[in-house]
Order: C-alpha cells, then structure tokens, then sequence
C-alpha cells in the first residue's frame, strides 16, 4: 500500500465527494426541469380544458352552420396564445370527413383514434395535441385539433436560472470545501507535522518542553496524541535512566568482580601462609584468620553484588524471598559502611524469621532494603544513632520494618514520598537523586504489598514493608532433626568445624575440609546413616560442595550450609537436587534435635 | 263543384303538419313576431289552407342549439315541413337538418347562400346575399360615390360576414382610384366594445359605415359611430327589418343617413301584395305592412300550392321539393320561380331604402 498524506487523503474524498455533489445537482437540475415540464404541462391542460368547456357550445354552434369566421374569432381572441409554459401552435377545425375548415398549421388528425376514443383525445409531451370532438344533433359534426408546443424559451429561461442556482450551489460548495480545507490544515493537519517534527528532535527533554508548549490544541485526538507522547516519553525517560543505572551498575559490578577475582590469589597466598605459619601464637593466627574470612567475606559480597547487578540488569525472577536472610545480607554490608560512623544498627535475625519468605525478586528485594537502609543511615546523626531492623510476622502478612531515630522527615515532604522523586538528606540538605522512596513504593505495588512511612521530625522514621507471606520453599530447614544419626561436616573453614562440634558435642562427627577427602571417603561408609553438613565453596578446590552431594543417592539428610545460599543458582540445584539449604551464619542458632 | 268537393276532402284526409320556427323570445322577438303574422294573414286569405295545413309554432330563442333541439322534436313527432327563421345562421342550422332528415324547409325571410346550399330540400322566397351585396356596392360606388369605407362586420353571424364578403367585392372596381380605402373591423357580439370602433373612427374618419347587421345590434352601434361623425352614412342589409321596426329604433336619429336594401314595399301596386296589405291592415287594425310578413305570407302560399298541386297521397319531402320547383309563384313582389337547378333561391327585386333628414324613402326596386 502507498503511503499518502492526509492532505491528499482528503482531496481524494473530496474529489468523490464533489462527483457525488456533482451528481445530485444535475439531478436536482433535471428533476426541477421535469418537474416545471410536468406542472407547466398540467397548467396548459387545465388551461385548454377550461377554455374548450367555456367555448365548445359557440365552436359546436359555428362549426354547426359553417360560420369560420365566428370560430376564427373565438379561437383568435378567446384563447390565450400563451398557455402556460405551453405556446399554442395551431387551432384548427375539422368537418366530420376529416377535411380540414380552419386552422394554418399543417397537423394532421388520426380520424380512426378518434373513434375509437368516442371523444377526445390526448397526446401528451413535448408536443400536445388535443383534440375535442364536437358533437351536435346526435351526429359528429366535426373535430377541433388544438396543438401546443412547450416552450422551448421558457426551457431555456429556466435553465440559465437554473444554471445560476446550481453554479451558486457549486461555488457554495467550492468555498465550503477550501474552508474544510483550511480548517483540517489549521487544526489537523498542522498540529500532526508540528507532532512529527517534535517528536523528530533528538533530545527528550526538548521534545517534553515542546509537548508541553503544543498541549493545547484544538482538535481532541491530537491532544490525546499529545498527552500519549509525554506518558511515552515519561516511559522512556524513565527506562532511558533504569538503562544508565542498569548501565553503571553493571560496569560497576565488573570492576567488583575483576577486584574479587584478583584479590583471591594474594588471599589464598595469605592463607597457605596462615596454615604453615605455626609459629604464630593462637590468638593473632585467629586474628589473622578473621580477617582474611572477612576480606574473603568482602570479595564475597562484592561477587554478590555483582551477581545481583547482572541479574538486575538482565533478570526479573520472582521467586520465594527469605525476608530475614536477604535482611541479614544487607545488614552485613552496612556494618562495613557503619564502622566509621557511630550508628548501631540492630538486625538480629533468628533461624525462624529466616523463614518467613515473601514472593518478590530477591534482588530488587535487597536493594530497596538497602537503599531505605541508606536514607536512615543518612538521616541518622549523633552519638546515639540507632536503626533497628525487625522482622513481624502475622498469619498472612510479612512485615520489614526499619526504624532509625534520625532527624524526622517533614509532613510535607511525607506526603509527596513515594509519589514523585523527593528526598529528606542528612542534616536537611536535600542528597541523592530521591528515588529510594520512590522505587519501594513501586517495588512494592508490584509485590501486592504496602509501604507505611510514619516520621516525626526530631525522633525518627519508620518505614513498614508487608508483604503477603509465602510459603517456604521446599530446601528449607528449619530444625535439623539428628535424632541417632551421625553426622560428617564438610567444610573448608575449620571455625566453622568448631561452632559445629560445639553443638553437636556429644555426637560422632566425621570432619572433612575438601571435598576430595569427603568423596575419598564416601564409598567407605552407608552414608544414609549420616547427616551431612556440606559447604558449598572450597578453597582452592573447583569441585563444589552440590558436585559432592550429587554422588549421594538419597540425599534426604543432606545439607547445604553455606554463605552463598542467596545465589539462585545454588537455590534452584539444591531444589534440584532435592537438598536442604542453611545459611551459614544459622550454624550456631539453627535447632538441632 | 263535385271535383273540388272530393279534392278538398282528400286534402282533409292528407293535412299536412307544418312547424312555424322563430325566435319569438330571441334576440329579436320583434321580427319573428311580424313574420308570423304573414301566416295570418295567409290563412285569413285562404281559409280553406287550414283544412290542408296545420301550423305549429316554435320558439328558437334564436339559438342554433336550441333550433336544432327543436327540430329533433319536430322530427319525431313526424312533422315533415319546416317554415320560419328570420336568422340565417339558425336558417343554415335547419337547412342543414331537413336535408339529413328527409323533410322541406322553405324560409321567408334567410338571405344568406349557405342557406340553399345545404341540400335540394330547403327553398328560400327572398333574394340572396349576393345580389343585396352587390346592389349595396353599386349603390355606394355609383350612387354615394364614396371612397373610404369602414366595414363593421359581426363575426359571429353568417349574415354579417357574407354579405361583408361580397359587399367589399363589389367595391373593388374602386380599386387603384385616389383616396379608396377600406377597412374591416370584425366584432362579437357577445364581447362588443363600441369605444373599441368609436376610437377606430376617429382614426380612420370613414365616409361610408358598412353595418351588416340586425337592426337591434345594428342601432348601438350606428349610434355610437353617428355620435361621432354626424357625417358618416351608414349602409346596411335587409337586417334593418321593414320600415316600422328601422323607423322605431334608428328612425329616431334624424339627422342618421342610411341606404339600406329590403325585400319588400308596400308601394307595390300588383294585385297580390294589394291583397296582402288590405288584409294585413283589416287583421292587425292598420299596422303597416312589413317585409317580413309579406315573405311568409308568399312562402306560405307557394307552400300550399305546391301541396295542392301534389298527386294524391304522394306527399313526401322530395315530392313536396320537386312540385316546388316546378311551379312559377306570384307573390307580393312579382312572379317567382326557382330556376337554378342547383340552389333554391329564387331571382327577385331588391327595394333600396334611404333614410335621410328623417325621411323614410323607398328609392329604387332593383330587378336582377
């Protein structure tokens, strides 16, 4: 199909149109003309019968005793030449023989037609011939022949004023038609190439300024055309931003991951140091041995932050959340942001609050935790600064809640929070781009929940997140029922061997530190009498801790305790696998029984 | 004696029915009146007519309708012998009528040639058109020797047009002469303006008004015209009537000249019309004799003698019009016979009459 404008659009209708105009006005024309021909037809009928019934008795009489000159009289001076629109061309008079006795004109009389008639005989058209018989003394005396031609002057006065009415008619409607013109021009046509070439500008921000300059225009469509432009362009100014962030963040997530991967090495070089280096008293070595499970803890969490921005950028999972675990997470990493600051923040998430789960993207999740977060922490000021992070949980509902005791947010920026990009800084300067409100509340439209935003300048804030609660997936545990069984940990970091032992005391632990040791001793012993606490990641090994439990055929006792359960890869192979997951940090608080 | 005796009584046996049509409430009722009394005075002169001829009168109301309604009751009640018409358009109407019917018409008084030509069985007993035309144009070109000449002419009467016809012939042999003018003004009766001709006079200023006529229609006009131009005689046809209806309606204008022609005179001194007048007078206590009962009353004698002189029990409307013309008449005019095997109208005299200084005149008996 040919692309065409609507001006030409319009010019081809309106040329249809105007054959259509066109048509009815010839129509019209014709139907007028047939119309004076039809009553200036009945007019000199009327007329002629009217004048034949005043004068057949004298014509009759005359026409009796032969007196042409009497019926010269009557036919020249009583009737009306003009009849009608109809001129009289002759009057003529017959004897009975059909012989002609008055009349000039050459008509002729169909004497048989007559008779049949018995009396009088009408043709009718453009020519009328009338023919009235006249009866006297019981026998036909004679006939008068009456012809009328239409008047063909009249036609043509009638036609020119016909013409004249039509052609005013027509210039009507050519002038009707340039102002439809002119007006679809002014109001459609102009209003869609200013769209067009406002919507061809480069830059967002001119196109919204422009938009905003042409809202009002006249025509509803186009309005509604504008109107659907801004929300358009309000879209992509947005996704245009998600995009920069998406962008930075990821580029930023590359660096994180470069940074992790290269301080392995020096990492691992520290710790073969720290395993051979037994001349360290206990005391440092353990010192030294924290520090580098929290730098390695750091390289983590920047691997974590990593993940979490690719799948950010790429990914949009909704899944069963662990409100508390993601929680825990994120309050990890804001004590490495703490530490210079003095601000305590509470967050003591027990085994059972890691088991209250939400159906949300686990990322977005922490990251709406983590952005509130940092508006507490900026709001927060003082020796005493204080966020507690709760997690309340009711039959259908899971609640966040975040409760700082910083300076307040003021009534009138409450009301606007979570509605438009706004923010309340530390120390009442405005900070940030204002969107971490903003993008809980939309996080949480999208996951049926509510946010609750209470705040007193001077006291504090606290924010309320319910979600409707889900149910747990199927990996997690809360108690881990050991009832006779033995059991063999398998893990890397030997604290983490000691915190088990220490609970486990007066169980038979079987000890593995790499996986390899672990599958070595596999074959030895019916694992199916075991509980196996089986970390995920080994030092220095690429066999992970699901490799290892994958060589188990009931894998009914075994579980995944590891630091790296938030990743949704190692979810969805426990989940496959059909193995339980324990976030490490729950190896000291996680019922055993 | 006996022979007459047994003639009589079969004349008795075969009476003939005759119809008496006039317009005794027309236009004219004058006229028809007077003709009637013609067949008064015909059967007061011969009695014993009515034992052969029984006389039945119609009112025309001078309406060729009306005749002609008349004469479809005449033909059924099976009468076969029509008499009367003062009117030669009505006349022409009769004519036509018996000649499609088998039956006679004989008229006294009709003029106009159209009249006999509508077939053998109509017989008029006065002259033509074309003579009293003519004898009108001589008197006018050789008499008056006038040459400008306005010709009234009522359009809607045979009467008028014909004798217009053949009065403007005859003034031909003017033609080519200084100062010979002629115009024809036509008129209807019904739709009469005279201001219409008046305003024609004074255009036209004619020496000579032809008016041909019945009086009654006639006087309005010459009044109108004479009202005018005193100067302007006026001519005219045996329409005028006799010289006691022209004297009653136009006489009154003394200063009028008018040359008129007419049928009859009482000046005629032959026996017959000697008798006519005695007995006219002794009947209607000294009223002057007219024209119009003079031509009935010779109709009414032709008529039974022509009956009297049928074989017996041979009437029939051929017979009756074949014994007509036969026979040679002697009426109040002088003998008259119709000669003309093609047209029954007979050759008689013409009286020209002229009124002037309010004298009534006859001034000449023309003979053909």
């Amino acid at each position: 199909m040919t692309t065409q404008s609507i001006e030409s659009l319009i010019a081809k209708e309106t040329k249809r149109l105007w054959r259509v105009a066109l048509l009815l006005v010839s129509i019209l024309y014709l139907g007028f003309l047939v119309l004076i021909w039809s009553e200036g037809k009945n007019a000199a009928e009327s007329q002629i019968h009217a004048w034949l019934s005043v004068n057949k008795k004298a014509l009759q009489e005359f026409l009796y005793v032969e007196n042409s000159n009497a019926i010269r009289g009557i036919l020249g001076s009583r009737l009306q030449q003009q009849t009608g629109n109809f001129k009289i061309q002759d009057v003529s008079v017959y004897d009975q023989s059909g012989l002609k006795l008055l009349g000039d004109g050459n008509q002729q009389i169909d004497l048989q037609s007559i008779q049949i008639a018995n009396n009088r005989v009408d043709k009718l058209g453009f020519r009328i011939q009338f023919v009235d018989v006249l009866r006297f003394a019981d026998n036909i005396q004679g006939y008068v022949a009456l012809t009328a031609i239409f008047d063909y002057g009249f036609v043509i006065r009638y036609s020119v004023a016909m013409s004249i009415l039509c052609g005013f008619i027509l210039g009507l409607l050519v002038l009707l038609k340039n102002q439809f013109m002119s007006e679809i021009g002014t109001q459609l046509i102009r209003p869609i190439i200013d769209l067009s070439r406002t919507v061809g500008l480069g830059q967002l921000d001119e196109i919204q300024t422009r938009l905003k300059d042409n809202s009002r225009v006249p025509v509803a469509e186009i309005n509604e055309l504008h109107g659907s432009f801004r929300k358009l362009l309000s879209r992509i100014s947005d996704l245009s931003q998600k995009k920069e962030d998406e962008v930075r963040l990821i580029t930023a997530g590359e660096i994180a991951r470069q940074v992790a991967h290269d301080i392995r090495s020096p990492l691992s070089a520290l710790e073969i140091v720290m395993e051979t280096s037994s001349e360290l008293p206990e005391k440092k070595r353990t010192l030294v041995r924290s520090a580098v499970v929290r730098i390695r803890e750091i390289a983590n969490n920047l691997l974590t932050k990593h993940v979490d921005n690719i799948t950010l950028a790429h990914g949009n999972q909704i899944t069963a959340t662990s409100a508390g675990g993601a929680i825990e997470l994120i309050a990890d990493e804001k004590h490495v942001q703490l530490q210079t600051r003095n601000i305590k923040l509470n967050h003591n998430i027990s085994i059972q609050e890691f088991g209250y789960f939400i159906n949300v993207n686990p990322i977005e999740f922490r990251r709406v935790i983590s952005n509130l977060l940092n508006n507490s922490i900026e709001a927060v000021q003082g020796p005493f600064g204080k966020i507690d992070i709760r997690i309340l949980e009711s039959e259908k509902n899971v609640t966040v809640e975040i409760q700082d005791n910083g300076q307040g947010i003021p009534h009138h920026i409450l009301e606007q929070l979570g509605k438009k990009e706004v923010s309340f800084g530390k120390a009442g300067l405005e900070s940030g781009t204002g969107i971490g409100v903003l993008h809980a509340q939309r996080f949480m439209d999208q996951s049926m929940g509510q946010l609750k935003i209470q705040s007193e300048v001077g006291q504090g804030t606290r924010l309320e997140l319910v979600f409707p609660r889900c149910q747990p997936p199927a990996w997690f545990i809360s108690n881990i029922p050991l009832k006779q069984s033995e059991v063999v940990i398998v893990d890397d970091d030997l604290t983490v061997h000691d915190r088990w032992k220490a609970r486990l005391a007066e169980r038979n632990i079987v000890h593995h530190t790499d996986p390899a040791s672990f599958l070595r001793w596999l074959p030895s012993v019916s694992i199916e009498e075991y509980w196996v606490l089986m970390d995920f990641e080994f030092h220095g090994s690429s066999v992970t801790g699901i490799d290892c439990l994958s060589k188990i055929q009931d894998r009914s006792k075994c579980i995944l305790v590891t630091n790296n359960w938030f990743d949704q890869d190692v979810q969805r192979k426990v989940l496959e696998l059909k193995i339980k997951l324990v976030p490490k940090i729950f190896v000291e608080s996680i019922p055993v029984s | 004696m006996f022979f007459s005796l047994l003639f009589a009584m079969n004349l008795l046996w075969a009476k003939t029915d005759v119809a008496f049509l006039a317009g005794f409430n027309g236009s004219d009722p004058r006229t028809a009146n007077e003709i009637y009394r013609g067949v008064d005075v015909f059967f007061a002169i011969f009695p014993d007519a009515q034992k052969l001829i029984s006389v039945e009168k119609f009112d025309t109301r001078s309406q060729i309708s009306e005749t002609v309604a008349i004469l479809q009751k005449i033909k059924e009640k099976g009468i076969k012998v029509v008499v009367g018409i003062h009117n030669s358009d009505e006349a022409i109407a009769v004519s036509k009528f018996v000649n499609a019917n088998d039956m006679i018409f004989i008229t006294p008084f009709s003029s106009n040639p159209k009249v006999t030509q509508q077939g053998n069985n109509t017989f008029r007993f006065c002259y033509t058109d074309d003579f009293q035309g003519k004898v009108l144009a001589r008197v006018a070109t050789q008499n008056l020797r006038k040459m400008k000449y306005l010709v009234l002419t009522n359009v809607n009467s045979n009467y008028a047009n014909d004798l217009s016809r053949i009065f403007k012939s005859g003034l031909e042999v003017l033609r080519g002469k200084p100062g010979f003018e002629v115009k024809t003004f036509e008129y209807q009766p019904d739709h009469l303006e005279t201001a219409t001709i008046v305003n024609l006079v004074k255009e036209f200023k004619p020496e000579v008004v032809f008016l041909p006529d019945y009086i009654t229609r006639a006087a309005s006009i010459a009044k109108a015209v004479h009202e005018t131009d005193k100067s302007i005689i006026f001519m005219g046809g045996d329409g005028f009537g006799g010289k006691t209806i022209f004297l009653d309606i136009l006489g009154k204008m003394k200063d009028l000249r008018v040359y008129y022609t007419t049928h009859w005179t009482e000046a005629m001194k032959n026996k017959t019309n000697q008798q006519f007048v005695s007995k006219y007078k002794k009947l209607f206590k000294n009223d002057t004799p007219t024209s119009g009962a003079s031509l009935t009353y010779d109709s009414m004698v032709g008529l039974y003698r022509a009956l009297m002189a049928l074989p017996e029990s041979s009437f029939s409307a051929s017979n009756l019009g074949t014994q007509l013309k036969k026979m040679t008449f002697d009426t109040t005019v002088g003998s008259l016979r119709f000669s003309d095997p093609d047209d029954n109208s007979p050759r008689k005299p013409v009286v020209l009459i002229s009124f002037s200084n309010g004298a009534y005149k006859v001034e000449e008996v023309i003979q053909p």
